[in-house]
């Protein structure tokens, strides 16, 4: 005859089946959490912190905002230094008044502006777009500024200009990031005239309800949300029109790292960065990256024909 | 000469080698708990282990060229003190990876290590690290 002993482990103290099936992964999750809570609460606390701020309809409105801070003391502005601190510590002082930019090539009436002069009269508008850097890691940020179609078409480039280039101020005294030879100064970059002419394409002259911080290229940053940060020109000083692709910075450094076209696209790798994912700021885990940085139903079709694993 | 340095050795040298391998974790978990690690902390902490890796392998590997000009020979133990601390370095450094930045995606992990030459080399540096640890 069987008898039936009770059972010496208290029910309580038996693991559910679910977790016992699930067990790799609760481990996993477990390991995670003791390495988190040994060495990042700083990366948790960021993970905790709310973020407020209402989203313009520019194709960002299921992205949190970064936080302000984290937005403009992680910069690469390498005329003040490569380090992502180094701008916001070294472009304290900078002056951004008076400033003038030079417009010149294809364009009726060459000449020189005074920013002031140059922007008066265009509607400034706030635009919430997503910033993705090549480096795989991305912020979403409230930009305040003019379109860059608005601003261009007023320059009255000619019927024959093809690209518009744009360079960065050239002032090592005031920029003493250029005291050194990370890139050929000044730094340059540019678009195709039509991708300049998407409503899309945004001069930057603010963010977060405010004039631009110098760190953040301020008094003009150019913003193309559908490609990497690098095609935006900082502190510009020169528009120039053209029939001829223009060499830019840092395409003429490393060609084969650093396209001309630079948009955003998860399937091809930097030699250095899969590009598949990004990590946002403010962020544990790092997300999927979209094509165009989710802005292709708008963007893609400048790029019809074109085979964009070349055209990188 | 052995006689004469070795109580010298045993009250200042061992202590101010275990501070010199200590503070740099302790300064990390300092700034990580104040969050002073800046926007993207993983990266900064990343980064950070992975430079003084670098730093107490330079320092263990100058020891035997530090012994053969001085023929201080005492200096052998610190040296396996100094590649020790090395390794466990490296190992947190290794941690941080694949727990805070890949968070423990293998397939990302494997691509990683097979894409990218700097990964591929960090990754071959610990495993060849291993058995020198194992058999200090």
């Amino acid at each position: 005859m069987l008898i039936r002993r009770p059972d010496d482990i208290k029910s309580s103290e038996i693991t559910p089946e679910s977790v016992y099936l699930d067990r790799r992964n609760f481990v996993g999750r477990a390991g995670a959490l003791a390495l988190s809570v040994l060495v990042v609460p700083g990366a948790l606390q960021a993970m905790a912190c709310t973020r407020e701020g209402a989203s313009e309809d520019t194709g960002a409105q299921d992205d949190k905002i970064t936080s302000a801070k984290d937005a403009t003391s992680y910069n690469n502005f390498y005329e003040f230094g490569t380090g992502k601190e180094d701008p916001a510590e070294n472009a304290k002082d900078f002056q951004t008044r008076p400033w003038t930019v030079s417009v010149d090539g294809m364009v009726k009436t060459p000449a020189r502006y005074d920013i002031d002069v140059l922007l008066k009269g265009l509607s400034v508008e706030d635009r919430t777009y997503r910033h993705r850097c090549v480096e795989a890691w991305s912020m979403v940020i409230p930009w305040r500024g003019v379109s860059l179609k608005d601003l261009l078409a007023r320059l009255e480039p000619l019927p024959s200009a093809k690209f518009v280039e744009f360079t960065t101020l050239l002032d090592p005294t005031r920029m003493p990031g250029q005291r050194r030879n990370v890139l050929p100064w000044p730094y340059t970059e540019a678009l195709r005239l039509d991708e300049a002419m998407h409503p899309l394409a945004l001069m930057a002259t603010g963010m977060y309800g405010k004039s631009l911080p110098p760190q953040n290229g301020a008094p003009l940053h150019l913003i193309v949300p559908w490609k990497y940060g690098f095609k935006g020109a900082k502190s510009i000083v020169r528009i120039r029109f053209t029939d001829t692709m223009p060499a830019t910075s840092w395409n003429t450094v490393k060609p084969n790292e650093y396209g001309f076209w630079a948009n955003v696209n998860p399937e091809v790798d930097h030699p250095r960065w899969t590009q598949a994912k990004e990590r946002r700021i403010g962020q544990f885990l790092r997300i999927p990256t979209l094509p165009f940085n989710g802005y292709a139903d708008k963007v893609a079709s400048l790029y019809a024909g074109m085979d964009l694993r070349k055209n990188y | 000469m052995l006689a004469s340095v070795e109580p010298y050795i045993k009250r200042w040298i061992r202590p101010a080698m275990w501070l010199l391998v200590i503070t740099p974790i302790l300064w990390m978990i300092w700034q990580a708990v104040t969050g002073q690690l800046g926007a993207n902390p993983i990266e900064m902490l990343q980064k950070e282990s992975g430079e003084w890796t670098l730093r107490l392998l330079a320092g263990s590997l100058a020891v035997t060229p530090l012994i053969r000009m001085t023929r201080w020979g005492w200096l052998i133990r610190q040296r396996r003190f100094l590649g020790l601390s090395t390794f466990f370095y490296a190992l947190g450094h290794l941690c941080i990876y694949v727990g805070l930045d890949q968070f423990f995606n293998v397939s990302d992990i494997i691509e990683d290590v097979l894409k990218h030459r700097y990964i591929t080399v960090g990754m071959l540096a610990f495993v060849l690290m291993v058995p020198l640890a194992i058999t200090r």
